[in-house]
């Protein structure tokens, strides 16, 4: 009957979230707890165990350097769960501030802000990248920064709209009315109701920012190949692959697939527990 | 007849507790009739037309009862059989057009739309039928209409589509859910005039619901009053304006304001909770001005007084034993 | 001295503002040279329906939005040209009470934090007294202490309309402003709340400009009342006179259509009006659907004259 499959999906998804903040958790855990889950050193050469499959003594292969891929994948795991927190709470910062300015104040001010930004979000994506790297050396702060600063758009986008949205609302004019000045406005009642969205789409974010990094080592902009991270493990693997060695991508790719997903149930998740009228 | 409604029973189930949103409700309609269906927020009125065009959704449920349109008990029907009779068989009118017309579709094309689906006609005609339709509800440039966005119309002229669309299928049963509510008072009664102008060439039964007397006064044949899901009193509309027994009625037609009142009248308390209502008890005690013991000890029962009304309350039951008249039990 | 006066209040509108600047398509006058006047005490009813102006014109007169042309005097100041700091002593006189209750309010805040903000904004030395305060004012509109913890969507229709009145009255304001305050509500409550309106009204001197569409409501309440059509004023009568003088067509059409109070009313004889509010562009805005227009009504726009406090925008029915 209709009533009871609506009832069985709500189950569902409730799950569902539970299991990718569940998974979410012990993906931090283990990566945290690498130096105690694995006997080997992340960039130990053994040129007597290069490019082998998964077996007893390795169970997830080693790479072209012999190197122990599980070891390369927890520790990997450290510097993109790093990079993707990190690089949030940057564009976070960048965004809120920028959309708050540009939404609060509006009119030409507005304009001018959304000009720039939407000339910075007109260009590629790489060629931003690129700019960037001009002034950067590759490297763990750098790729943070990277990223950081070429999500912040959407972020101050949404803030603005945001606000502007809200500004229409009656109690925002109440809160005028009843003279309340303009940064007690923008902090309790702008900011706030901004949040739930604002949240959700950082959640999100997270997880392209792991991607982003990945496809930055991929390209060689990213972490250099010694200290492992996802990104350039797939990249180092890519020309084994053809070989048939497909542990080499396989391993790190599902961390990263697994890693995404579960931040998506996360954010599903939060976005359901912060909506007060619930 | 073309409506029997019996112990019509809708309950929501909420992780609350049980809202019965519509309680053994019963009552009965001729073709060419309006029965209005009065009550105010929470009272069930609503609930009641959406439990008889089967969209009451999860976490509700129509739990018993039974609703005859003429002779078939709709809710022995399969979904598509009940959606069949959507539209063809009840047809229906809510109160806010901008939400009920597809913003993206012209007026033509939804008009067209919905009488293509129960008349096997050429585009042409059902076009045809549309403009006619709009003409007989007083907008005469159709073919302009039919050509334009819900949003490039006023409300008083989406409502009249609403109702143009509703009227093309020629249903046997017409429930209108406040469908003057959201306009300006001309605009109401202009629309109220075009009702009882169609009403007179239709002849569809109508159940009219809404929350304004005055509107019930204008149209209605005879008047069902609702409170907190069940239903009150229940009669001809003359009588029950005349000498109303229950004295949420009674309550009801007092508040309303008249130009030139120096004093307020109204009904004290707020409306029940529905959720766990006792059901051993009046739902209107608490705020009713002559509650005696009993009616916080059993739930009155529906019975006739000596004008021919029905009316669910323990005084107009003593006085209908006095008289000797029939009992109607729940 | 009166206490609030409108002299020529004009805003405009552009319907289809053009790319480029200066191609204005259609100019809608929301609210067209508006003049009136509100003695200390004295109560205003604005009535009219949908596309009238009052919305409008309320928030021109709260100061959320500037008239494009014409002033607003509150106490002899006008409120859009003086220093910030008066702007702050004006909105501690002139308060408003909301149409769509649960709109009016922060969905994230509960009640105790509502009432705070008006009192942190004009009482901010005074941080020890604002729990009192809060219970005194709400009890003082038949609001229990016990829902200070509580959301407004936690809360009924009609205890939210009465949160809005309680937050209002903070600032403790001379003149209130309530546009379609009773509008929302079921009609047993709007009673209750119009009924609290007058006791405020009582005991503590206000004012009010009460915007409703419902006429007895309106009468009720106040002393004068002004009725608009597409921005413009028709008719200003005091309150007794609404029932037996009123002589604009739009007025009287309009008390035409007041709901019947019984079925055998249905006979009687009542002026329906074709078509809907717009805006004609030449002579008086009524005259597309007045019953009784004539020529001149469709070239010339009539000014508003009259004797005394009842004054008329009609070129049929001169004073």
């Amino acid at each position: 009957m209709l009533s009871e499959g609506r009832f069985l999906q709500k189950i569902g998804k409730h799950c569902l979230a539970r299991l990718g903040i569940t998974i979410l958790l012990i993906l931090i855990a283990v990566a945290l707890l690498a130096p105690f889950l694995t006997t080997y050193q992340p960039t130990a050469v053994d040129l007597y165990a290069v490019d082998q499959g998964p077996s007893l003594s390795h169970p997830m292969g080693t790479d072209n350097l012999g190197r122990d891929i599980l070891t390369r994948c927890l520790y990997g795991g450290r510097v993109s769960l790093a990079v993707g927190f990190t690089a949030v709470a940057i564009s976070l910062a960048l965004g809120i501030v920028y959309g708050t300015i540009s939404g609060f104040v509006g009119g030409w001010l507005d304009k001018v802000m959304m000009g720039i930004m939407d000339g910075f979000l007109a260009l590629p994506n790489i060629l931003l990248v690129v700019a960037f790297y001009i002034f950067l050396e590759p490297g763990l702060t750098s790729v943070v920064l990277v990223i950081g600063g070429t999500s912040w758009m959407q972020v101050a986008r949404l803030v603005r709209t945001q606000f502007f949205s809200l500004k229409q609302q009656e109690f925002v004019q109440a809160a005028r009315v009843l003279n309340t000045p303009g940064y007690k406005i923008i902090t309790r009642h702008l900011l706030p109701n901004c949040f739930v969205p604002v949240m959700v789409m950082s959640i999100i974010n997270i997880g392209h920012a792991i991607i982003t990094e990945s496809s930055l080592s991929f390209l060689g902009l990213g972490i250099p190949q010694h200290e492992p991270s996802w990104g350039n493990m797939l990249m180092g693997g890519q020309m084994t692959l053809l070989k048939g060695s497909w542990w080499q991508t396989v391993f790190p790719g599902m961390f990263i697939v697994i890693t995404v997903l579960s931040i998506n149930f996360l954010g599903d998740a939060i976005r359901d527990s912060l909506d007060v009228r619930r | 007849m073309v409506l029997q409604v019996r112990n019509l029973q809708t309950c929501f189930f909420t992780p609350q507790g049980v809202v019965r949103a519509v309680d053994r409700l019963s009552f009965s309609l001729q073709a060419g009739k309006v029965l209005g269906l009065v009550g105010e927020s929470g009272s069930g009125k609503s609930m009641t037309g959406l439990s008889i065009l089967g969209l009451i959704d999860h976490p509700g449920r129509t739990t018993a009862g039974e609703i005859i349109l003429k002779g078939r008990d709709l809710l022995k029907l399969t979904e598509e059989e009940r959606e069949r009779t959507r539209g063809k068989e009840v047809g229906m009118i809510f109160q806010d057009p901008l939400t009920s017309l597809n913003p993206v579709l012209t007026i033509g094309y939804q008009i067209t739309e919905t009488i293509l689906s129960h008349q096997r006609i050429s585009k042409r005609e059902a076009w045809e039928q549309g403009v006619n339709w709009l003409k007989r509800l007083g907008l005469t440039h159709g073919d302009r209409i039919m050509n334009s966005y819900p949003f490039q119309l006023s409300g008083g002229m989406r409502q009249r589509v609403m109702i143009a669309a509703a009227l093309a299928l020629q249903p046997d049963l017409l429930i209108a859910d406040e469908p003057t509510t959201a306009l300006d008072l001309t605009v109401q009664a202009q629309i109220i005039q075009e009702i009882k102008r169609l009403q007179k060439e239709n002849a569809s039964a109508i159940i009219f619901i809404t929350h304004d007397l005055g509107v019930v006064a204008e149209l209605a044949d005879e008047i069902a009053v609702m409170y907190a899901g069940s239903l009150v009193e229940y009669g001809e509309i003359e009588k029950i304006f005349d000498h109303p027994q229950h004295p949420y009625t009674k309550a009801l037609l007092e508040s309303r304001m008249n130009l030139g009142e120096k004093q307020v009248k109204f009904i004290p308390g707020l409306p029940p909770n529905l959720n766990n209502l006792p059901v051993d008890q009046c739902s209107f005690a608490p705020r009713c001005p002559m509650v005696c013991q009993r009616c916080w000890e059993k739930r009155p029962f529906l019975s006739f007084t000596s004008s021919g009304q029905l009316a669910a309350c323990h005084l107009v039951e003593d006085r209908g034993r006095r008289e000797n008249s029939v009992v109607i039990g729940a | 001295m009166s206490l609030l006066e409108l002299k020529e209040v004009t805003k405009f509108y552009f319907q289809g503002e053009g790319f480029l600047m200066g191609k204005r398509k259609n100019v809608i006058r929301a609210v067209d040279q508006v003049s009136l006047s509100l003695k200390i005490g004295e109560s205003l009813g604005l009535v009219g329906e949908s596309g009238c102006g009052k919305s409008t014109l309320a928030k021109m007169v709260l100061g959320l939005e500037k008239p494009d042309k014409g002033q607003v005097y509150f106490r002899g100041q006008d409120i859009f040209h003086t220093p910030q700091n008066s702007l702050r002593k004006y909105r501690q006189e002139v308060q408003l009470v909301f149409q769509d209750s649960l709109a009016a309010f922060n969905p994230r805040l509960r009640v105790r934090e509502i009432m705070r903000e008006p009192l942190e904004n004009f009482y901010p030395e005074e941080k020890s007294s604002y729990l009192q305060r809060s219970i005194e004012i709400l009890e003082l509109v038949g609001l229990h202490s016990e829902c200070l913890g509580s959301y407004p969507h936690e809360l009924s229709g009609g205890q939210r309309q009465r949160l809005g009145i309680a937050r209002a009255l903070v600032s403790q304001p001379k003149l209130l402003v309530c546009d379609e305050a009773i509008a929302n509500l079921d009609v047993s409550l709007q009673g209750q709340i119009l009924t609290l309106f007058q006791q405020l009204k009582e005991k503590l001197g206000l004012s009010y400009l009460f915007i409703s569409h419902h006429l007895p409501a309106v009468q009720y309440l106040v002393d004068k009342i002004v009725v608009m059509y597409s921005g413009r004023i028709v008719e200003i009568l005091p309150r007794e006179h609404l029932i037996r003088e009123a002589k604009h067509p739009y007025t009287l059409s309009l008390l035409d259509a007041l709901p019947i109070h019984h079925p055998r009313e249905r006979k009687k004889r009542r002026i329906i009006l074709p078509g809907e509010a717009c805006c004609s562009a030449h002579g008086c805005r009524f005259h597309p659907r007045c019953p009784k227009a004539k020529e001149i009504c469709s070239k010339i726009e009539p000014t508003l004259r009259g004797e005394k406090d009842h004054l008329l925008a009609c070129h049929l029915m001169p004073y």
